[in-house]
């Protein structure tokens, strides 16, 4: 029985943090129909930033790297992306990669394409023993940061004028503009978001795995990628909701299939990623907005 | 006039070819150093051409063309090593394979069609999606073959360098089968299956009330060009003579994408003209990481430039000529 | 020959030789048109015409080759779409164009997101809730669950909320019902004896010359006809203009 509770708090960690990291991919993608591929890397250059405050204090720390981190969220945007903003998808998609490519390798210019290893809250990674069960007190840590921030975002756009002009622009952009909705500050806004969502991921996964490489965005930005897609295209709450299938699906995969088949768990994921799409093309969550007008 | 009239109606694909054979008879009078150059450009032409076929006249991205790259790659593997290496380096090969001792255009041919039925396959639930979903799909497919090869160990060496097979990949061979590939897609986007798919590209809706089956000239094009992105995998595997999974997965896939997009996504032009680009700036700036030597000093970039330099390059195309350096165009007929 | 005069200051909108292209193609040719404060004008025509383009040109969706578009005056050319829509122009667009995913209060507020007094807004959105009662009952759900009819409303209540000097209606009758017609255009007729100005485009000829104080009759992309509904109507080239063949019944070639 508490193995599976074990596997429980797994799935919502592990789901916690690709929610996490497919809201950030989903936000700029409802809006504008772009798949900021570089958000792989905004999360990787979180990740060294900590490396050089490692001898600040830890909450000093952290907050400086969010703060790097959403200004580079926000310039990438000024610089990279308004130019080809209302070009074809492709065109945006290739910027976006074009600039994840330059970033990579640009750090690895700077430290190195070696990984090197990172201590950043040695107490998080501390066993508590909690009714039978024992997990790390970063697990802990997760659910309430992403639980934090998936509440304080769906406040944001819940409550304030502006999360709604925000969440109108994501469902139809030229209509918001029509009404008097800045596009530029939204499109802004959006970006800044997009990067704390990126910090946190940061922190969470380098306290967890320990390591910085200069690639260590690129297989997060791919799954919070197709968690946005499986979720629902154009959907926020499709996006979060994509991240914890994905998130559920690789724990149940990783803890169910027999070992000789285990090495191939990824493959299953895709499989049943595949499947759902033949099954729903717009996502587990249709958006009206989304679909073909004839 | 009959004889200027069809010259002129295969120019597109007469002035690529053209192109093509100057620089490699060019190359081949050249060093070792740049020939390897010019023969690893040609088998990045022919990876991008194969994806043009698809990508570029159905406006659909596919990221999955990575996959075909795999299977084509170590299925020629399989068949052209010698068995003396297989038994050592493969022990647990299936017999067939093992003792198979193949000569490399058959087991190219043989290769690229396996590929090729195996994108028949997959083709036929994933190009009923269109969009985004198409794609994601299609990512999914590159990703499952991924892991599969990647943990088949005893079939590929795994996560491993699969080392042994013969070199092949010389300007010449490449420069043929470029020749080939753009045969084809010319061939191809002249024809009414070509013509119907981009009918579908512009508008896909308008397309089907004409009586344009989507669907098959989708999978038509998909099939075709798996084929010829597998020939590329196929090359360069007998290029380095060593395989990695490492090499068919995510740097690939989207650095033939950007290649395809930058050169401009809807010209046979755009997807010779993209790869031959960043092939030669990539030859560049690796002479600048390199070094140069001048006296006693040594003058040189640290590693990772090249990649950085490449990548602004692509950002810049993108940023000013957001159709690609041909703008979508072919090669103007140069008497007009 | 439009009826019109050169050079009234009084005019609220003026539309100056408005020339658009999508490409190669001329959507509007040379388009004059003007508004008076407190006037319903329409502007029908048939499919095609280049009505939608004009009301998207004067808001600053699509970009004018030529010409000029003044509200008070004052030139909106060039101008980003938000910044015309607070200069004072609302749109309800073809279409509607409602955020689905918003409640009916959440599209109501958001056609206020130029004002800046909260009461005013509050006690405006309670006036639009009574204005249309079918809307005030349901603030709390989805928009997307609304009727055709009754999203039309919403669009048109959003647009008000803005408090606009001028109100522009794409096709407002399209797809609806002939109650809910009439509903919306006496809302129209009650919304003018209220101030308002109001510009609407139209296919439903009838309606728009009854409820207009002045129509303007557009054909391929520009005005062939202007006037009152009884200067139109016993204008002899009225169906010419409208329909594009003569009163014998042979084809005219277009401009």
């Amino acid at each position: 029985m508490s193995i599976y509770i074990q596997y429980i708090i797994d799935a919502i960690t592990v789901g916690g943090l690709y929610a996490l990291a497919a809201l950030g991919i989903g936000l700029i993608f409802g809006i504008m129909r772009l798949i900021n591929f570089a958000h792989g890397e905004f999360i990787m250059v979180g990740g060294y930033s900590l490396l050089l405050l490692l001898g600040a204090w830890t909450p000093v720390a952290v907050l400086t790297m969010c703060l790097v981190i959403i200004l580079l969220a926000v310039a990438t945007e000024r610089i990279a992306f308004r130019p080809v903003r209302g070009s074809d998808p492709a065109t945006m998609l290739v910027t976006s990669f074009a600039l994840s490519f330059f970033l990579q390798h640009l750090f690895v210019l700077l430290f190195g394409a070696r990984p090197k290893g990172i201590d950043i809250a040695p107490k998080l990674m501390e066993y508590v023993v909690f009714g039978g069960l024992r997990f790390p007190k970063l697990h802990i840590v997760t659910v309430v940061v992403t639980g934090g921030l998936l509440l304080g975002l769906a406040l944001f756009l819940k409550r304030t004028d502006f999360g709604i002009q925000m969440r109108a622009a994501a469902e139809d952009f030229k209509m918001a503009r029509v009404l008097g909705v800045r596009a530029n500050l939204v499109i802004a806004a959006a970006f800044a978001i997009s990067g704390l969502l990126a910090a946190s991921v940061s922190v969470l996964f380098v306290a967890q795995t320990g390591t910085l490489s200069p690639r260590m965005g690129v297989q997060l930005v791919l799954v919070a990628f197709v968690s946005t897609i499986v979720g629902g295209m154009g959907s926020l709450v499709g996006a979060v909701l994509g991240g914890f299938f994905v998130g559920a699906l690789t724990v149940a995969l990783q803890a169910l299939l027999p070992a000789n088949i285990r090495p191939f768990w990824e493959a299953f994921v895709f499989v049943i990623i595949i499947l759902v799409l033949l099954w729903r093309p717009q996502g587990l969550l249709r958006v009206r907005a989304v679909q073909e007008r004839i | 006039m009959e004889f200027t009239g069809a010259i002129r109606r295969v120019w597109p694909f007469l002035s690529l070819a053209l192109m093509v054979v100057l620089i490699g008879v060019l190359a081949s009078r050249g060093s070792v150093v740049i020939q390897r150059t010019v023969a690893d450009a040609f088998v990045k032409v022919v990876m991008v051409v194969g994806l043009y076929i698809f990508v570029g006249n159905s406006g659909v991205l596919s990221f999955g063309h990575a996959s075909f790259m795999t299977i084509a790659a170590y299925l020629s593997a399989w068949l052209t090593m010698l068995p003396r290496q297989k038994q050592m380096i493969l022990p647990e090969l299936w017999p067939f394979l093992a003792q198979a001792h193949v000569p490399f255009v058959p087991a190219a041919l043989i290769a690229a069609t396996a590929a090729a039925v195996f994108a028949f396959i997959i083709g036929i639930p994933l190009m009923r999606l269109s969009g985004l979903a198409a794609s994601i799909s299609t990512f999914a497919i590159l990703a499952i073959i991924h892991t599969v090869y990647g943990n088949w160990d005893s079939m590929t060496y795994g996560q491993g360098a699969l080392i042994g097979l013969p070199l092949h990949s010389d300007v010449w061979v490449t420069m043929v089968w470029v020749l080939i590939t753009l045969a084809a897609a010319f061939l191809y986007q002249q024809s009414r299956f070509g013509i119907a798919l981009r009918a579908s590209r512009e508008d896909e809706i308008a397309a089907r009330a004409a009586g344009i089956n989507v669907f098959v000239q989708r999978l038509i094009a998909f099939t075709l060009s798996a084929f010829f992105v597998a020939i590329g995998g196929v090359l360069k595997g007998h290029f380095l003579g060593t395989l990695w999974i490492a090499d068919y997965y995510l740097e690939i896939t989207f650095l033939s994408i950007a290649m395809l997009v930058v050169g401009g996504r809807t010209s046979l032009a755009g997807a010779v003209l993209g790869p031959l680009v960043i092939a030669a700036l990539l030859e560049l700036l690796r002479l600048v990481e390199v070094g140069v030597t001048i006296g006693t000093f040594r003058l040189s970039a640290p590693p990772g430039l090249r990649e950085t330099g490449v990548a602004l390059f692509m950002l810049s195309i993108l940023l000013f000529k957001p159709k690609g350096l041909t703008g979508g165009r072919e090669i103007p007929w140069p008497w007009s | 020959m439009p009826i019109w005069e050169e050079g009234n200051e009084q005019n609220l909108l003026t539309v100056d030789h408005l020339e658009v292209r999508y490409g190669s193609i001329v959507a509007l040719r040379g388009v004059s048109i003007e508004v008076i404060p407190g006037e319903v004008v329409s502007v029908i025509g048939p499919n095609g015409a280049g009505k939608s383009t004009l009301l998207h040109a004067i808001m600053g969706v699509v970009p004018a080759k030529s010409g000029n578009v003044l509200l008070d005056g004052n030139s909106l050319l060039g101008l980003p779409t938000e910044s015309v829509a607070r200069k004072g122009l609302a749109l309800v667009p073809e279409g509607r164009h409602i955020f689905g995913t918003l409640t009916v209060g959440e599209n109501l507020r958001l056609g206020a997101t130029i004002r800046n007094d909260r009461s005013g807004i509050e006690e405006d959105l309670k006036r639009i809730a009574e204005m249309f009662p079918v809307l005030g009952v349901r603030l709390g759900l989805p928009a997307g669950k609304l009727s055709g009819g009754e999203q039309q409303q919403l669009a048109i209540g959003r647009a008000l909320m803005a408090k606009p000097k001028l109100i522009l209606l794409d096709e407002p009758s399209l797809g609806l019902a002939p109650l809910v017609i009439d509903l919306v255009y006496d809302t129209l007729k009650e919304l003018q004896s209220k101030g308002l100005t109001i510009l609407v485009v139209e296919q439903n000829t009838t309606r728009a010359l009854e409820t207009a104080d002045r129509t303007y009759v557009m054909r391929t992309g520009a005005i062939e006809l202007s006037g009152t509904r009884e200067e139109l109507l016993s204008h002899p080239n009225f169906e010419d203009a409208y329909f594009g063949f003569s009163p014998t019944g042979n084809a005219q070639s277009s401009p």
